[in-house]
């Protein structure tokens, strides 16, 4: 399971999981992180047995495993079985990167060193899914569509009938835009995504940086803009205002967006299901501790 | 991936040479040469990221930090790739320290320099061959020792080209895997067997990397300004210092000749070296072949590239898009992530966006630009020395050459970065020195530690430390004067002048309200230093010793978050545009006059400030 | 006297191009869709989508009107295999047409297709504009102008405006083109200003304390789109050319409740602009208030001394003059008083 004090913090109605259909959307800013939010979802979606789509525009798939570990799930094991995919969104992302394909190694896949030297070999999952250099974003669209569409739902049917959730993941949106493509494009993206997950039982969660800095920037402006406008749920992760601490990590606030707000109107989401609030956070080794401000165990 | 391990004795032992295992989430780690610099990274620069060094505008410190980076690499055999446009490459590899011990090579240890260096230097000798064989010892951090031995001038009259100020090895803060190698291999490192590779040697400023060091060390060079260089001949081989403001016009007078798509061109490179000396894990210049690195015995053959890149998006770099260097910094981190390579990278951010004085010193780099590029690094650090801060700042922290500001620290394979558990500077000395201040890198959060660090040059050290107020009564002239009334430093003073009553005020008819030219006018009125004959001369230092504490003050404090400046500025009656300043100055001054005693330290203050 | 704000709501008040313009932090949805709702049963209501996908917005719509939808939210650049851009009746009634959004040119010949193909009374709602906007700012312009042309008397446009979301012009900032949001003011008849109430009962806390509260930058805060209120201010443009102004709010008993207009003060409690402060201020300085002694006059106390005839009364009527004649006890100084100065 995720982090225990962060559950209660979510909409409830499908906990553990997320509310299929609706756009998860998480800001962070550079001094707090918001990829410990990512593990969370991850680990409670694969060890509910559900399916996970990770696109690692910024973190490899190494650095998910690892942390998996320490919240106790094998996303190894999650791959082999068909629950966990990773789209790699690093290495070939961009025209620099792609590199002459004479020089990819076949057999091997890849043994980042980050992890500590491999040494012995298990059963491999199947290669992760790279998203190849191409001038359109569409492409990349196609690419996760063709995924979802094809290989995602072969697996859509639990052991016991039952629909399985889906749930995908972008972790950094910033980089899209920081790869040259524009903020319509990148916004785009989020709508095509959001609409196909939500064909397929399936929640989407981004996170993109919203520094202030940033803000002066139009096109990463409208970027973080457009995406809370586009948002159901928005969870916003930021330093304190009163600067660093030993014993908390930064803020973690629930906020409604445009979108919520409609929502609530129509009576999907009831009155105090998810209240706005904001609550502080420490990040420990092996989870989160997300309590309210002032309940620091530091200072209690 | 299924191919991870816990750390067992057989992959300590398949280790590349240099390397050692984080303490925390066993990533491999190779050192920037700086011990200290190590311990804020969590013990070492991980292998497969990128480390931005964000230089200042008017020292090469960043530099400095870059040629450790490659210096050790070369200690350590490793491949080095070395990048740069503002300067030739080779200049840059030529003009690399030498080893502590392997002494005379150039020999020339200037006057000046503090003889107590020396034995320091002896002393670490001893200390080396005592630790020869043995795992590295980890003796805490000696301030004490380095509060002696600083020096106060010598730096200033280096004329910031070589560095004669003392910077010497200081045992690494958490164990190290790897023995010290013996001190006295006179340029013959590769000689070592990899075991006997110092994860991080012990480097001289004042001298130059002997020649067959250079002969022996495996390195790459490539000149991204290459075509400029041909236009304008020659003119810079050893001055590597402080050449990127005065070039920068040529630069861009020429800049259209320069061929298009350069960092692609870079990269392209970079890629290729990687690809023929085998570093990629996922690229190899033969797929048809065996993967080489297949075998765990392989590894202890193995290097690390080094990848050090200078003064990247300087005006000798072109850009064909706005994109160019997101896309080379995503494409090398992709690149480097499946390789056993790392990279540092400096870049001259004030020459983007305007870095406002007051702003700069709340540490966030005020230009989106580059924000993005921290965003697409692993880590991120900033350079701030006081040689160019307004007046002379740097006598209120002679101690220190510059502050250092951590922006981010790698977060791999864990959830929080592995020296929020392990270093001692970030976070654990902290606890000795007067608990949390908000940090001088602004909202720092959760990768953030809680000091506010600074840095020393010596001769054999670059150091960066937990930075605290010198002493009282310790750091010159100015508080020579013998009163006790006039040791309440001259900050406090300010506080008067600031408009509260200052209730010792025996202000002296000698020392009128003065004006001073360093833009703090009006704050700067000098109390009275009692009685002393000398007073005039006293009050003098005094007065101007202020505006530059002044202009430093903040710096040191950290900039107390906003709430709380409120809370300091309530006892003084400031208003104004510059108020901000008054209740800095307040805010230090009425420290350091509560607490007298040596060694106050700011954290102790901002603990006060802390709610 | 109604609120403007109900007057307009209630269709009382002639705005042929209502504006809502609204922020990140306070949506203006909520009362577009209820200003949508209250148009006459007999208009038929053209619902183009661009940032809301139809199926959340159709329900809030009250009333039984005629539904024309305009899709631009679900193939917003023509990534997916397009639909012909022909109106399609929907099972429920409705009229649906899928358009990308990559041309807004493309957009508003169908648009204005859909419209001129019905005979009817229209009300026409953007749920945004930004998204247009974002696409090009003239040819956005131009769409509301041909469909403006398009519109009948009676007929209605209500369109939402996101003032902070950059547009297709901030990216090249160029002095000589118009300001997208000003423009779009200056085509409304009616502009209204969403703002959210708790940020202005901060701002008139600080204005009470004369302090300002730093805020950290952030782009929504946790009191962002609260569902129960919301603070208005209108800019109504009557066709006589008179300009009425308000400020109002609206009430919501419960998230899908009634909207309920009413005066600002009931949101978020009294107003003091800066200028009433500074009246008050001068009003409550009264020096002769709250005495221990009486410095006011009766009526019959002042008549009596206005009456009373004062010396110096006379003198007032004829001009007066100065004689003055020198005795010897005068002691004369005869010294230059300038000799010092070269005159």
């Amino acid at each position: 399971m995720g982090y225990l004090s962060l559950e209660s913090h979510l909409p409830p109605s499908h906990a553990p999981l997320l509310p299929p259909g609706d756009y998860f959307s998480i800001t962070d800013t550079q001094a707090s992180d918001g990829n410990f939010l990512l593990h969370h979802f991850i680990s409670n979606y694969v060890k509910a047995d559900q399916n996970v789509v990770l696109v690692g525009l910024a973190g490899i798939l190494v650095h998910y495993t690892m942390v998996g570990r320490k919240l106790a799930i094998n996303l190894a094991t999650a791959r082999t079985k068909g629950n966990f995919y990773f789209v790699d969104g690093l290495t070939q992302l961009t025209d620099y990167a792609a590199p002459n394909k004479d020089h990819i190694a076949r057999p091997a896949e890849p043994k980042p060193l980050a992890s500590g030297p491999p040494s012995r070999t298990i059963p491999a999952p199947p290669p992760p899914i790279v998203l190849c250099y191409s001038p359109k974003l569409a492409d990349f669209y196609r690419v996760l569509e063709d995924l979802i569409k094809n290989t995602v739902s072969k697996n859509s049917k639990g052991p016991t009938g039952q629909e399985r959730q889906l749930c995908l993941i972008l972790d950094d949106l910033s980089v899209l835009l920081n790869c040259g493509w524009s903020c319509r494009d990148v916004l785009a993206l989020v709508r095509y995504l959001k609409l196909l997950v939500s064909q397929h039982n399936g929640t989407l969660i981004t996170l993109v940086h919203a520094d202030g800095v940033m803000a002066e920037e139009p096109s990463q402006d409208g970027l973080v803009k457009g995406v809370l406008y586009e948002a159901d749920y928005i969870l916003d992760v930021r330093g304190l205002d009163s600067g660093g601490s030993r014993d908390v990590h930064g803020q973690l606030s629930m906020l409604h967006g445009p979108g919520y707000l409609l929502r609530q109107r129509s009576g999907q989401v009831k009155e105090n299901e998810w209240p706005a609030l904001t609550l502080h956070y420490k990040i420990l080794d092996n989870n989160v501790e997300v309590f309210a401000k002032g309940y620091s165990s530091g200072v209690l | 991936m299924s191919s991870f391990k816990k750390r067992v004795p057989s992959a300590q032992a398949s280790l590349p040479a240099g390397c050692r295992l984080s303490a925390y989430n066993g990533q491999v780690l190779i050192s920037t040469g700086v011990p200290s610099l190590d311990d804020i990274l969590g013990g070492g620069l991980p292998v497969g990221t990128i480390l931005l060094i964000q230089e200042d505008r008017q020292t090469s410190y960043g530099q400095l930090l870059l040629k450790y980076f490659l210096r050790q690499g070369i200690v350590a055999g490793d491949k080095c790739v070395v990048v740069s446009g503002d300067e030739r490459p080779e200049a840059i590899v030529r003009s690399l320290m030498g080893i502590a011990g392997e002494e005379s090579l150039s020999g020339s240890v200037q006057q000046g320099v503090d003889n107590r260096d020396d034995d320091e230097e002896e002393k670490a000798n001893q200390r080396r061959n005592r630790a020869k064989g043995a795992s590295g010892s980890s003796s805490a951090l000696d301030d004490e020792d380095s509060e002696q031995d600083r020096l106060t001038i010598a730096w200033r009259y280096s004329g910031l080209k070589k560095f004669e100020s003392g910077v010497g090895t200081r045992p690494p803060a958490i164990s190290s895997r790897v023995n010290k190698g013996g001190a006295s291999n006179n340029g013959s490192e590769p000689a070592l067997t990899p075991s006997q590779i110092p994860f991080c040697e012990q480097f001289d400023l004042t001298t130059r990397i002997s020649a067959k060091a250079l002969e022996t060390a495996d390195t790459t060079l490539i000149d991204s300004g290459e075509l400029l260089r041909n236009k304008l001949s020659d003119n810079d081989n050893t001055d590597d210092s402080d050449d990127d403001d005065e070039d920068e016009d040529n630069y861009t007078a020429q800049r259209a000749e320069r061929q298009p798509d350069q960092y692609r061109n870079v990269l392209d490179k970079i890629r290729e070296t990687l690809i023929e000396g085998g570093f990629s894990t996922t690229l190899v210049k033969d797929p048809s072949a065996a993967p080489a690195a297949a075998t765990p015995g392989a590894l202890a053959e193995r290097h690390i590239c080094r990848i050090g890149i200078n003064s990247i998006a300087s005006p000798s770099w072109r850009s064909k898009t706005p994109q160019d260097l997101y896309k080379f910094l995503h494409a090398l981190r992709g690149l480097l992530r499946f390789s056993f390579g790392a990279a540092v990278i400096t870049i001259p951010a004030h020459l983007y966006g305007t870095i406002d004085q007051r702003h700069a010193t709340d540490g966030s780099t005020s230009s989106p630009f580059i924000h993005r590029l921290e965003q697409l690094c692993d880590a991120s650090v900033r350079i701030e020395s006081f040689a160019g801060a307004l007046t002379n700042a740097s006598s209120a922290a002679s101690a220190y050459h510059g502050l250092f500001h951590v922006h981010k620290i790698p977060v791999l394979n864990s959830l929080i970065p592995s020296s929020t558990k392990l270093s001692v500077l970030l976070d654990g000395a902290a606890k000795g020195s007067g608990g949390a201040s908000a940090s001088s890198n602004g909202s720092g959060g959760s990768s953030k530690g809680v000091n506010n660090l600074g840095f020393k040059v010596r001769r054999k050290r670059f150091a960066i430390e937990t930075f605290h107020l010198p002493p009282e009564g310790g750091v010159g002239q100015r508080r020579t004067s013998s009163e006790p009334s006039s040791t309440s430093s001259s900050l406090s003073d300010r506080k008067g002048a600031s408009g509260s009553s200052s209730s010792s005020s025996s202000s002296s008819s000698s020392m009128a309200p003065k004006k001073l030219s360093s833009g703090t006018e009006g704050s700067g009125r000098s109390r009275s230093l009692g009685g002393s004959g000398n007073k005039g001369a006293t009050g003098q230092v005094d007065v101007h010793s202020v505006p530059g504490a002044s202009g430093v003050a903040r710096k040191m404090m950290g900039l107390p978050p906003k709430g709380i400046q409120g809370a300091v500025a309530s006892g003084c009656s400031t208003g104004g545009s510059d108020g901000q300043e008054h209740q800095h100055s307040h805010a230090h001054g009425s420290s350091s006059s509560s607490s007298q005693r040596p060694g106050v330290n700011l954290g102790a203050n901002s603990s006060l400030l802390d709610f | 006297m109604a609120p403007l704000l109900e007057k307009i709501l209630s269709a009382k008040e002639v705005s042929p191009f209502v504006l809502i313009k609204d922020t990140l932090e306070q949506s203006g949805q909520l009362l577009g869709l209820e200003l949508l709702s209250a148009s006459s049963p007999d208009h038929t209501i053209v619902l183009i989508c661009a940032e809301s996908a139809p199926s959340r917005i159709l329900p809030l719509i009250k009333g039984k009107h005629r539904h024309v939808v305009v899709d631009c939210y679900s193939n917003p650049l023509g990534w997916l295999e397009a639909d012909t851009p022909e109106l399609k009746k929907g099972q429920d009634g409705n009229e649906l047409v899928t358009v990308p959004l990559r041309s807004v040119r493309k957009a508003t010949k169908t648009i204005s297709h859909a419209i001129s193909s019905q005979n009817s009374h229209f009300t026409i709602y953007f749920d945004s504009l930004s998204p247009f906007l974002a696409v090009s700012v003239p040819d956005t312009f131009n769409l509301i102008r041909s469909i403006t042309g398009l519109l009948t008397e009676t007929s209605r446009i209500i369109a939402l405006h996101h003032e902070d979301v950059p547009d297709a012009a901030s990216f090249q900032p160029d002095g000589s083109n118009p300001l997208a949001t000003n423009s779009l003011a200056h085509v409304a008849t009616t502009l209204i200003t969403l703002k959210n109430s708790e940020a202005i009962r901060q701002d008139q806390e600080d204005l009470r304390k004369g302090v300002v509260a730093a805020r950290e930058f952030s782009y929504l805060t946790v009191h962002g789109n609260a569902w129960d209120s919301a603070v208005c201010e209108i800019e109504h443009k009557r066709k006589s050319g008179k300009v009425a102004r308000e400020t109002n709010a609206y009430h919501l008993g419960a998230p899908t409740g009634d909207l309920v207009v009413v005066n600002v003060w009931d949101v978020v409690g009294d107003m003091p602009d800066i200028d009433k402060l500074d009246l008050e201020e001068s009003q409550t300085a009264d020096p002769a208030a709250n005495l221990s002694f009486n410095l006011n006059l009766t009526e019959e106390q002042r008549r009596a001394k206005n009456d009373t005839v004062l010396p110096y009364l006379k003198t007032q009527e004829t001009s007066g003059a100065i004689y003055y004649e020198p005795d010897a006890a005068d002691d004369f100084d005869d010294d230059d008083p300038d000799d010092d100065l070269t005159i």
